[in-house]
């Protein structure tokens, strides 16, 4: 597995740990109460669990496995970076936009994800081919 | 709603990492099998506890139910951090 990808994959496995564990929180609260101020997590479990783990863990997971350029190259890494970094700045905005009651974050952090969704699939669409045994 | 995103799509994506991500030694290809079950049970248990437990709470709130979902929550929480360090050292450059 590329370095990239090891780093990609591991944040996703923060954000699952970190993402349980406040919906934890919440659960146990709605059960047996610890303190309403609880449910103001909830933006940011929701946010950590869809974005920062499932999508993120997608994207790690591709960038690592689809098909290659000429033998070992995986393309334009910078944009696929530039995408994991817009993607957990988008899941902090909305989720601790939504937490603190922000707005503005929370709809800079969608925009965030937005863009994080489109430079990741510009980097991987030339990615997406059948895979050849030739140098291209 | 979580028993789809976290009792599939979750447990799938567990089970296939366990299956597929690279190899933590020769000797132990899969990291720790007893730390894999316990992830399994741990997450089932509590998936299974919440499902029985919201559907309780919502007819007549109270101590008991109020009590399986706490558990429930704990042993998510508990399985998540399981399968975290099992497959942290999996993700690996070789
Ligand atoms: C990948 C896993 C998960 C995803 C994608 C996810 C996603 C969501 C979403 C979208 C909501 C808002 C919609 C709703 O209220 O139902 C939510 C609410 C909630 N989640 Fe999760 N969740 C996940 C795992 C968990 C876990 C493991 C727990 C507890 C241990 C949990 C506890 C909660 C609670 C208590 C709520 C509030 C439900 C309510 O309104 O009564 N979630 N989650």
């Amino acid at each position: 597995m590329p370095r990239f990808a090891v780093w990609t994959v591991r944040a996703a496995l923060l954000h699952l740990g970190v993402g349980f564990t406040l919906g934890a929180l919440i659960l146990f609260h709605k059960g047996a109460p610890l303190d309403p101020a609880l449910w103001r997590l909830l933006p940011l479990h929701v946010e950590m669990l869809l974005a920062g783990w499932m999508a993120q863990l997608a994207m790690g997971v591709a960038f690592w496995i689809l098909p290659r350029f000429r033998g070992t190259e995986r393309g334009n890494v910078r944009l696929a970076a530039l995408a994991v970094v817009t993607l957990n700045v988008g899941v902090l905005g909305v989720g601790v936009g939504g937490l603190a009651g922000w707005d503005a974050a929370v709809l800079l952090g969608r925009v965030a994800e937005l863009l994080a969704a489109g430079m990741f699939a510009a980097h991987a669409w030339p990615r997406v081919k059948p895979v050849s045994t030739s140098t291209q | 709603m979580h028993l789809l995103t976290v009792g599939w799509l979750t447990q799938l994506i567990i089970g296939v990492a366990y299956w597929m991500f690279p190899k933590y030694s020769k000797a132990r290809p899969r990291g720790s099998e007893r730390l894999g079950w316990a992830t399994y049970a741990l997450l089932n248990l509590g998936l299974a506890l919440r499902a029985a437990g919201e559907p309780l709470m919502a007819a007549q709130p109270g101590a008991n139910a109020g009590w399986l979902l706490a558990a429930s929550a704990v042993l998510q929480m508990l399985a998540a951090w399981a399968f975290v360090a099992n497959t942290w050292a999996r993700v690996k450059s070789r």
